[in-house]
């Protein structure tokens, strides 16, 4: 199943992965994002859930629901997906743009909830002011979400700010923290063990269980991160921590 | 008639004793006491052996039927390997789990519903039994 | 219809069939290791194939019953036993209030799953009851069960209720087995030792031939670094034929992935949706049952099928679930 444009590979017997590339662009995510969001309103008997990754969508399936309910007599299950997937890439082309949702991250930046913002500083040569207003003016696309609940991969960092992981890695980075890993920038919605440098922490939640949308970000949202200060966090914070 | 005391003596005495069997009749009825078996028979005193005799012969004669209460296939154990539930000469009771049948995925454990004691296993491992078929011949004791 | 956690056992989770549909939320689907164990457990005690059941890893739980509850165990033969009484497993069996269940050796497998009629009655979480552990969600209060904790039971089913009342009225002292039972296929003996069957993993080609071929016929040693999370194997060193940059992508529930220390890994039920090592395999699905109840210090092997076959025998396991159900349904 090749095509010029993507690729159809079988992971395993109950997921197909539709390939659009090889790197991390912005050009082959608009192509993840909309198939993935064709998928969502298109659910097809045995769909399961996608997953959104940098160079494509996996789509998961249950083939024996598909063997009932899509697939041609003789047909296997996963002949019949493909098939179906080529139809849906084609048809998630012509989907109307969608402008991407922006999401306003406010963070207080340094002190005690960006201790490692004095070192980004040093090692880029930098003010940790600097840090900041690079870091907060720049716009990141949410590649995809993942590793952890709400767990954002962001790019299009600035170079000038990029720092190696930590040596060591914290054994819990509090929840919120904001922080660089090389090229990365992103933030941690639960506490996890972690290695990114951590320059600030978000006012607002990133992952909430119970809501109806649990993460605060989506793959192909627009961030941006704001500076606020450790009042302002304060208030917004309210009793929370 | 000896009380359980005076029995319970007995059979230790014998235990310790190397005698095999022991036997004691009188007016009321007739004890038997053999070593290494797991019944100890009290039995009335026959005053018209004869007639009474033949009707215990007749007894022992008839066979009893266990028939299989469902269709499925025939396993007498409860897995490849394992140990039959039972052999000839076995003991059931109403509760004895004797054999499994197996349909449609599940597997049923057949129970005795009589007391005896195995004469004949009729059908073997993997057989299709219809309902009503014999599986089993017991022996009342 | 509950229970009382007098000893938690070294890992009792309630788990169902996953949390479905969140992982673009980078949500895992945790749910059952044993997904046919679990199904199974719920046919057996008439609940929806897809109810949350108590997850029992090789050390087991002991639990007080606190009112007269029908359950099933499925799966491992860890030695249940109630009131000191042996319990055979694979049928419904009716625990009378005040019994108390606890588990021995664990004689065969590695996990079992506790069904009881009418579910688990704890809040769903995303659509799920599962337990994801690390991330503290679902289940009972997002965690694994300690000493202390009520586990409530759900309504039951007719089928649940009925069988429940049959079951004790032919007396029970402490409990009441069914006298019939189901013998899960993945379960015996020769199946369960036989080779784990897979696909093709998409970067199969990245490895070098003598590597790929070493995955094929050598046996693997689960390490004890085996858990919901991940299988790591010890074996033969699997090698690339040239350094992979690899950026994260998909990876699923019996992914076979092989860091750069050349030992793979089989992903479990808590992967997570995207990992960034390259893929040499995937477990078929129908066999996710079987490397469930591997533990560690086990060898496995692996075999390769078609993606043809493993749809094959992911509808033959279909089909021996439906036709249990129908068998099991007949009996009320």
């Amino acid at each position: 199943m090749q095509n010029k444009s993507y690729q159809l590979l079988n992971v395993g017997e109950n997921c197909i992965f539709v390939k659009f590339g090889q790197e991390i662009s912005p050009v082959i995510h608009k192509k993840v994002k909309r198939l993935s969001e064709y998928l969502e309103q298109n659910p097809f008997p045995g769909y399961i859930e996608f997953v959104a990754t940098y160079t494509g969508t996996a789509v998961n399936y249950d083939p024996w629901v598909v063997k009932k309910k899509l697939a041609k007599k003789g047909e296997t299950s996963f002949a019949a997906v493909g098939r179906l997937l080529e139809a849906y890439v084609q048809k998630s082309e012509l989907m109307p743009e969608t402008a991407p949702n922006v999401v306003e991250i406010p963070v207080c930046y340094g002190g005690e909830y960006g201790p490692d913002l004095a070192y980004v500083a040093e090692y880029c040569h930098l003010t940790e002011e600097e840090v900041v207003k690079i870091h907060s003016s720049g716009e990141y696309l949410c590649y995809m979400i993942g590793f952890c609940p709400g767990f954002p991969f962001l790019g299009g960092m600035d170079p000038r700010i990029a720092t190696p992981r930590r040596q060591t890695p914290r054994l819990a980075i509090p929840a919120r923290s904001i922080g660089i890993a090389g090229q990365q920038t992103g933030g941690y919605p639960i506490s996890t063990p972690g290695g990114w440098q951590i320059i600030g922490r978000s006012a607002i939640e990133m992952f909430d269980a119970s809501a109806e949308n649990p993460t605060l970000l989506k793959a192909g949202d627009i961030v941006h991160f704001r500076s606020i200060t450790p009042e302002e966090y304060a208030e917004m914070r309210g009793d929370a921590k | 008639m000896l009380n359980l005391a005076e029995i319970q003596a007995l059979i230790k005495t014998l235990d310790n004793s190397s005698i095999e069997k022991f036997e004691y009749e009188c007016d009321e009825y007739r004890l038997s006491l053999k070593k290494g078996s797991s019944t100890v028979a009290v039995k009335k005193a026959q005053a018209e052996p004869t007639v009474e005799e033949e009707a215990a012969d007749a007894e022992e004669k008839e066979l009893i039927e266990i028939t299989a209460p469902m269709v499925g296939t025939f396993y007498s154990a409860t897995e490849p390997g394992a140990e039959p539930f039972v052999k000839v000469g076995s003991k059931i009771d109403a509760d004895s789990v004797i054999c499994i049948l197996e349909a449609m995925k599940l597997f049923t454990e057949v129970e005795a519903d009589v007391s005896g004691e195995i004469v004949e296993i009729l059908a073997k491992d993997g057989d299709l039994v219809e309902y009503g078929q014999p599986l089993f011949s017991v022996k009342a004791i | 219809m509950s229970f009382k956690v007098l000893r938690p056992g070294l890992l009792s989770s309630l788990q169902d069939i996953g949390r479905i549909g969140y992982q673009k939320y980078g949500i895992n689907v945790s749910g059952a290791m044993d997904v046919l164990s679990l199904r199974l457990a719920n046919i057996l005690v008439g609940n929806k194939e897809d109810e949350a059941a108590l997850e029992i890893t090789m050390t087991g739980p002991t639990l007080e019953f606190l009112s007269d509850t029908l359950i099933a165990i499925v799966g491992a033969n860890l030695s249940p036993v109630i009131d000191g009484v042996a319990v055979r497993m694979n049928r419904p069996v009716a625990v009378k209030a005040g019994a108390v269940l606890k588990f021995g050796a664990c004689q065969k497998g590695c996990r079992a799953y506790l069904a009881a009629a009418g579910g688990y009655d704890v809040p769903e979480v995303m659509g799920s009851k599962s337990t994801y552990l690390r991330g503290g969600l679902g289940g009972y209060q997002g965690r694994a069960l300690q000493k202390g904790d009520i586990v409530d039971c759900g309504k039951p089913s007719s089928f649940g209720e009925h069988t429940l009342h049959f079951l004790l009225m032919k007396g029970a002292r402490s409990f009441r087995i069914a006298n019939w039972f189901v013998n899960p296929p993945h379960m015996e003996d020769a199946n369960l030792a036989a080779p784990i069957r897979l696909t093709k993993g998409m970067q199969i080609e990245a490895y070098k031939d003598e590597c790929v071929e070493a995955f094929l016929q050598e046996t693997f040693k689960v390490t004890t670094s085996a858990d919901r999370l991940g299988y790591r194997m010890q074996g033969p060193q699997i090698e690339l034929k040239a350094p992979l940059e690899m950026i994260s992508e998909v990876a699923t529930f019996g992914s076979v992935q092989v860091p750069p220390d050349g030992n793979p890994i089989i992903l479990m039920a808590d992967h997570q949706s995207v990992a960034g090592y390259p893929k040499i395999a995937q477990v078929i699905s129908a066999d996710l049952a079987r490397v469930a109840q591997y533990k560690p210090g086990s060898r496995m092997s692996f075999r390769l099928v078609s993606i043809e076959e493993a749809e094959e025998i992911c509808f033959e396991q279909e089909r021996y679930l439906e036709s249990v159900k129908i068998a099991v349904m007949s009996k009320c």
